[in-house]
C-alpha cells in the first residue's frame, strides 16, 4: 500500500469521526428538541390549568355580581402571557359574559372549565391557547450543540490520531495481503489451467498408444502383460477424467458473473437432455415439478451444477433399486433454488461438508467418479452467492440443494 | 327581561322567578344571598338570618325570594329584627362583631348598595369589616367599588 493510500484511509477515518460526531450531535440535538417540545406542551397544559383555576377564582365572583368591569380586569392580566389567544366566558344560558381576545384564532390547546361555586355551576370558562417559546429554547439547543460540534472536531481529530495510524497501517498490510493472495491464487489458477490443459496432450498420446498396442499386439503379451497394459489404459482413463474436471473446477472459478434470467425448467430440461443415455441406461424414475421460478444465473454453470446433481442421484442407490429421483425449486429460509431428492442410501453427517470437497468422495472406488462434482456444484453456487449442500430426507436418501442469489 | 335573567344568573339558576317584575330590592336581595357565599360566621345555627328591619319592601322581595332557600345546608330566614343576625340590612341600627351589616357606611355599615350607571354595586368599609369577627372572602371584597 502506498502513501497515498495511508493517507487515504486516514483522511477517511478523519471523516467517519467527524460524520459520527456529527450524526450524534443531530441525534441529540433532535431528542433534546422532541423531549423540549413534549415538555414545553405538558408545561403549557399544567400552566393552562393553574391558569383556569386561577381565572375561574378572580370571575367567578364577578359572574356571580354581574361585574363585567371587574371580570375584564381580570382577564386584562393575561395580556402578558403570550401563549393566551382568547378566554371566553359564559353564564350558564350559555351566553357570552365576557371575552379576551389577544389573537383571534383557534390555538394548539383548548380547555373549557365549568364555573362551580358552592357545587352550584354559574358559568363556564373556554380558554384557546398556543405553544410558545419553542423555537427560543430550540435555539439555545442549537448553540450547545454547535459549540460542542466546534470543540469535539479538533478533539475527535486529536485523540483518534494514534488510532488512525494504527488502523490505516493494519488495513495497508492487510490490503498488501489481499493483493498477494490475490495474485497468488491468480498465478495457481493458471498454473492449474496450464498444467491440466498441457497434461492432456501426452495423455491423449499415451491412451493412443495404448489403444493401438492392446489392439496390435494384445496377444503377444502373457496374462500378467495383458492385466498390467489393461491397468496402464485404466489409469489413463482415471487421469483423463481427474484433468477433465480440473479443468471444469478451473473454469468455474473463472466463471463471469450471472446475467441473465433463466427458467428454472430450462435448466433441469437441459441437464436431463445432456443425461439422458444414462437415465435411460439406469432405468431411473425422475419427477419434476410443475413450476420452477427464474433464477440469475449464468446459463451453463448452472445447468452443469443441476447436471452434477442429478447425476450424482442417479448413481447412489440401494443394491438392487433404481434411481427415483425428484426435482423441485427450493423457496425457503429467504434463499431460493433448486433441490434433487433421491432415495439412495443417504449421507452420513460427519460427510455432508466434506463430500463439497475437491476430490473427497465418501464412498469407495467401486463408485465411478472423482470426487469432483459436488465440489463443482458448490463452486457454482458461491459464485451465485449461493450455497450447496446436503440435507437428509424424510422417509430415507438424501436431498441435495444448491441456491442462488434472488435477483 | 335582561334584569329578570340577571336576577336569575344572580341567584345561582335556582330561583322561580317567573315573569316578576325586577326592581332595585330584588337585585338586592339576590346580591344578599351571594353574599352568604363569601362570608363565614362562627355559629353553628341551622338558618342564615336576614335581618331587614327597616325597608319593609326589600323584606317582602326577599322573603318571596330567599325565604326557603338553602345554602351550605342552611335555611335562609328573612326576619324581622336587629338582633341574632347574619346579615343585618339597616342604616341605623347597631354594629354587632359577628353581624354583616349592610346599610350606610358612614353609619358604620360594611357594606353599603350603589347604583352606578343604572346597575347595582356595592362599597365596602374594610375598617368596619377588620373590627368584626367575620372572615369575608377577598374574593368579594375585590369586587367592591369605591364610594364617591
Amino acid at each position: 500500500m502506498t502513501e497515498d493510500q495511508q493517507a487515504k484511509t486516514r483522511k477517511r477515518i478523519i471523516l467517519l469521526g467527524i460524520a459520527s460526531a456529527v450524526i450524534a450531535l443531530l441525534l441529540a440535538f433532535l431528542t433534546l428538541g422532541f423531549y423540549e417540545f413534549y415538555k414545553l406542551k405538558e408545561e403549557t397544559v399544567n400552566k393552562l390549568e393553574s391558569q383556569t383555576d386561577m381565572l375561574i377564582f378572580g370571575v367567578g365572583p364577578a359572574l356571580m355580581f354581574d361585574d363585567r368591569d371587574s371580570a375584564d380586569k381580570t382577564l386584562e392580566s393575561l395580556r402578558s402571557d403570550r401563549s393566551i389567544n382568547r378566554v371566553r366566558i359564559y353564564n350558564t344560558k350559555g351566553q357570552e359574559f365576557t371575552s379576551f381576545i389577544a389573537l383571534d384564532q383557534d390555538g394548539d390547546i383548548h380547555f373549557k372549565k365549568d364555573i362551580i361555586y358552592q357545587n352550584e355551576k354559574i358559568g363556564r370558562l373556554e380558554i384557546d391557547a398556543r405553544y410558545v417559546g419553542f423555537v427560543d429554547r430550540f435555539r439555545n439547543y442549537f448553540i450547545i450543540i454547535l459549540i460542542i460540534f466546534i470543540f469535539s472536531i479538533p478533539i475527535t481529530f486529536i485523540l483518534s490520531a494514534p488510532l488512525r495510524n494504527q488502523v490505516s497501517k493494519a488495513v495497508g498490510q492487510l490490503s498488501e495481503l489481499t493483493t498477494r493472495l490475490e495474485q497468488s491464487n491468480g498465478e495457481l489458477e493458471t498454473l492449474l489451467y496450464i498444467v491440466s490443459h498441457d497434461l492432456k496432450e501426452p495423455l491423449r498420446s499415451i491412451e493412443y498408444f495404448s489403444t493401438s498396442v492392446k489392439e496390435e499386439y494384445f496377444n503377444k503379451l502373457d496374462d500378467k502383460g495383458k492385466d498390467y497394459f489393461d491397468r496402464v489404459i485404466l489409469a489413463a482413463s482415471r487421469m483423463r477424467l481427474l484433468l477433465d474436471d480440473i479443468l471444469m473446477m478451473s473454469r468455474a472459478r473463472r466463471m463471469k458473473p450471472p446475467d441473465e434470467m433463466v427458467n428454472g425448467e430450462n435448466i433441469i430440461n437441459d441437464a436431463l437432455a445432456r443425461l439422458e443415455g444414462k437415465i435411460k441406461q439406469v432405468n431411473a424414475r425422475i419427477t419434476i415439478a410443475k413450476e420452477f421460478p427464474k433464477y440469475k444465473v449464468e446459463r451453463m454453470w448452472a445447468t452443469q451444477a443441476v447436471l452434477n446433481l442429478i447425476a450424482n442421484a442417479l448413481k447412489f442407490t440401494n443394491e438392487g433399486e433404481v434411481p427415483n429421483i425428484e426435482i423441485c425449486p427450493y423457496n425457503e429460509k429467504g434463499q431460493t433454488g433448486i433441490m434433487v431428492s433421491d432415495r439412495g442410501p443417504g449421507v452420513p453427517p460427519e460427510h455432508t461438508r466434506k463430500i463439497f470437497e475437491l476430490f473427497q468422495r465418501a464412498v469407495e472406488r467401486k463408485v465411478e467418479g472423482t470426487g469432483a462434482g459436488l465440489a463443482i456444484v458448490l463452486e457454482v453456487a458461491h459464485r451465485h452467492n449461493g450455497d450447496a449442500w446436503v440435507q437428509p430426507r424424510e422417509g430415507g436418501g438424501s436431498e441435495f440443494i444448491i441456491t442462488f442469489a434472488k435477483a | 327581561m335582561k334584569k329578570i335573567f340577571i336576577i336569575f344568573i344572580l341567584l345561582g339558576c335556582t330561583s322561580a322567578l317567573g315573569n316578576e317584575i325586577v326592581t332595585q330590592e330584588s337585585l338586592e336581595a339576590a346580591f344578599i344571598f351571594n353574599f352568604l357565599k363569601f362570608v363565614q360566621w362562627n355559629d353553628t345555627r341551622p338558618t342564615y338570618d336576614i335581618c331587614i328591619p327597616d325597608d319593609e319592601n326589600l323584606r317582602k322581595v326577599a322573603t318571596a325570594l330567599l325565604e326557603g332557600k338553602a345554602l351550605n345546608d342552611r335555611q335562609i330566614d328573612v326576619v324581622n329584627r336587629t338582633d341574632n343576625c347574619h346579615v343585618l340590612v339597616s342604616s341605623t341600627s347597631p354594629n354587632p362583631d359577628s353581624t354583616l351589616t349592610i346599610g350606610s357606611l358612614d353609619q358604620g355599615a360594611m357594606f353599603e348598595f350603589l347604583v352606578i350607571d343604572n346597575k347595582l354595586k356595592f362599597a365596602i368599609n374594610i375598617d368596619n369589616i377588620r373590627k368584626s369577627k367575620l372572615k369575608i372572602s377577598s374574593q368579594l371584597l375585590r369586587l367592591a367599588v369605591p364610594k364617591e
